[in-house]
């Protein structure tokens, strides 16, 4: 029995995969778990790394500004681009099997 | 196979003889078109040639410089050129080299196209490449492999690997491509010509299909380093519908930049200083490159640089956190592939929502993508963000300030672009990791912002090109490519070697 890599086995491997929305045959699954335990543990020298940035630095707060317009209210006018592509239309909506019985 | 070169004519050479009328659009774009022919075969650079659109294009300019006989606002008139797949041309296929969007026609032209038409070029179609834009060979193409013309059992280094095979073996002087993780500069290292990443935001990503939107960025291809100013200056520019455009930071003016360095007589580098990235030259890179870099180095200093070893202990995480940042933006940014509004759909009539989901997804992405959405996906889940995604945020920043400090002593930083030449086809493509590793030296270029240009510095005992990477503080591009310039003049490399297709 192999030892489970960082990531896991088959099992995480599926729940990956349908967080992903991704239908991986078991060829897939078999392939990928191997690989991905590697990667992941390659990834996992980013864990050593010493932190020099302090307790106050948070990705989320200081980066740099993205440009916004001005909150107010817009036309559309490329309907006909946003819809002619797809498989399966009803009016202007796009078309999608039952989500709620 | 390399051969005396043969003088092919310049991007500026053919909008020069156009505006001038001294020979026609019509010309150039022929003689381009019977090079694709000869040559694509073996090359597989493209994934279509685009004849009628070619037609309309040429009648387009045919009336601009009929009714401006002196039209001087034409900076690529007449220049035939080929676009990465993943660059949106209106009304054209973008298929980003993947099933998904086999027969997926583009709605809009991407702001760089938009800047391309207007300057008078001419598209004549889109350049094969690593699906949505993840590789380093272009062997992740779901259409075609494309080869590398200095030798056809080689890849050309990827993503961007169609538009740099495509000037590589003649067929067209300049193209454009998309970087990532190094995905214009290695192909360009790996097919001996010129490739940019410009500083992220100074090219619109307005048309560009995200892979990772706080990496990507479109750069130029080019067979000389003044083609590819030309091409830069042409799609360079702040632009609102990017929200992460550089909106203070003019146009390029790369072309000026090289005009102030010209006089040959001159030294240039006077009082400029060059750090050689120790990191870089250690363990991993091959002797040859690593003696190619070291004489380019050399090259440099006789230009007037004082060269300095400057140390960015952070650079052996930057694999690592590049892989984890790119891979989560992608599972986001990929996750509009669901079959619902665009794209393969899987679908019959029992299909329940997920069911179209997961297998539109699963049948339509290659596996390299897969592997990719997986590892996002991960990154980014539930118990482990914190320890992966969070965690390499904060390296990356650790990283950028590791640059910052390095541009604190020097004025430019310089590396092999790979550390190895051209591989060959199917090498690495079964090691996924091994092929992450090729892109050491471009990645952490992406993961700070900064701009950086690979030039032909020297080939190896088999013949095949090393590139030299440059790299320069934010918003330095136009500096860059007159460096870059200055050391192109001293060996004219693509004046005594070429690949011997057309």
């Amino acid at each position: 029995m192999s030892k489970e890599g960082p990531i896991g086995g088959p099992e995480t491997i599926r729940h990956i995969a349908r967080l992903a929305r991704l239908h991986l045959t078991d060829e897939e699954i078999a392939g990928f778990e191997p690989q991905l335990n590697q990667i992941v543990s390659y990834f996992d020298s980013i864990q050593a790394s010493v932190d020099s940035l302090g307790e106050e630095w948070r990705s989320d707060v200081i980066g740099s500004p993205v440009n916004e317009r001005d909150d107010l209210p817009a036309n559309f006018n490329n309907l006909s681009n946003a819809l002619n592509q797809a498989p399966e239309l009803a009016g202007h909506s796009f078309q999608v099997p039952r989500i709620i019985d | 196979m390399a051969k005396q070169g043969v003088p092919k004519p310049t991007a500026l050479h053919i909008r020069d003889q156009v505006l001038q009328r001294k020979e026609s659009a019509e010309y150039f774009v022929a003689e381009a078109l019977r090079k694709i022919e000869l040559a694509e075969n073996k090359v597989d650079a493209l994934l279509n040639v685009d004849k009628s659109g070619v037609a309309e294009q040429l009648q387009a300019l045919q009336q601009k410089l009929r009714q401006n006989p002196r039209a001087t606002n034409l900076p690529l008139a007449g220049v035939p050129l080929v676009l990465k797949d993943n660059i949106s041309q209106v009304g054209k296929k973008l298929t980003c080299g993947s099933k998904i969007l086999e027969n997926f026609t583009a709605s809009y032209d991407a702001t760089a196209v938009a800047k391309l038409k207007e300057a008078g070029a001419i598209i004549l179609g889109k350049a094969n490449m690593d699906e949505f834009a993840m590789g380093s060979s272009t062997e992740n193409s779901a259409y075609k492999k494309t080869k590398n013309p200095w030798d056809l059992s080689r890849v050309p280094g990827g993503s961007s690997g169609g538009s740099a095979a495509a000037v590589a073996a003649g067929m067209l002087p300049i193209a454009l491509g998309s970087d990532t993780g190094g995905s214009v500069r290695q192909p360009a290292s790996f097919c001996g010509i010129v490739g940019h990443k410009p500083t992220y935001g100074r090219v619109s990503r307005y048309g560009l299909v995200a892979y990772a939107s706080s990496l990507d960025q479109i750069g130029p291809l080019a067979g000389t380093v003044s083609d590819a100013a030309l091409l830069y200056d042409v799609i360079s520019g702040g632009d609102e519908k990017d929200a992460t455009s550089l909106l203070k930071v003019p146009q390029g003016s790369a072309l000026s930049a090289i005009e102030a360095v010209k006089d040959l007589t001159a030294k240039p580098l006077l009082g400029k200083k060059i750090g050689v990235v120790a990191e870089f030259m250690q363990k991993g890179v091959n002797a040859e490159v690593k003696a190619a870099v070291e004489k380019a180095v050399q090259d440099l200093a006789s230009l007037g640089a004082t060269v300095e070893e400057i140390s960015l202990p952070k650079l052996s995480e930057s694999i690592a956190t590049y892989y984890v940042v790119a891979t989560a933006e992608a599972s986001s940014n990929l996750s509009r592939f669901d079959g619902i509004r665009y794209g393969l759909s899987v679908r019959d009539r029992s299909s329940s929502l997920q069911d179209i989901y997961q297998l539109s997804r699963g049948l339509g992405f290659g596996t390299e993508v897969k592997r990719r959405i997986m590892l996002g996906t991960f990154a980014l889940s539930s118990g482990y963000k914190n320890a992966y995604y969070e965690k390499a945020l904060r390296v990356r920043e650790m990283i950028r300030e590791d640059f910052a400090r390095a541009f604190g002593k020097v004025d430019y930083l310089v590396s092999p672009t790979a550390p190895t030449t051209a591989f060959k086809l199917g090498e690495k493509s079964q090691d996924p990791l091994a092929m992450y590793l090729e892109d050491i030296y471009t990645v952490p270029i992406n993961l700070t912002g900064i701009p950086a240009l690979s030039v032909n510095c020297g080939f190896d005992k088999a013949g095949l090109p090393i590139g030299l990477q440059l790299m320069g503080k934010p918003c330095a591009d136009e500096e860059l490519f007159a460096v870059a310039y200055r050391y192109e003049q001293i060996h004219q490399w693509s004046q005594s070697y070429e690949p011997s297709f057309v």
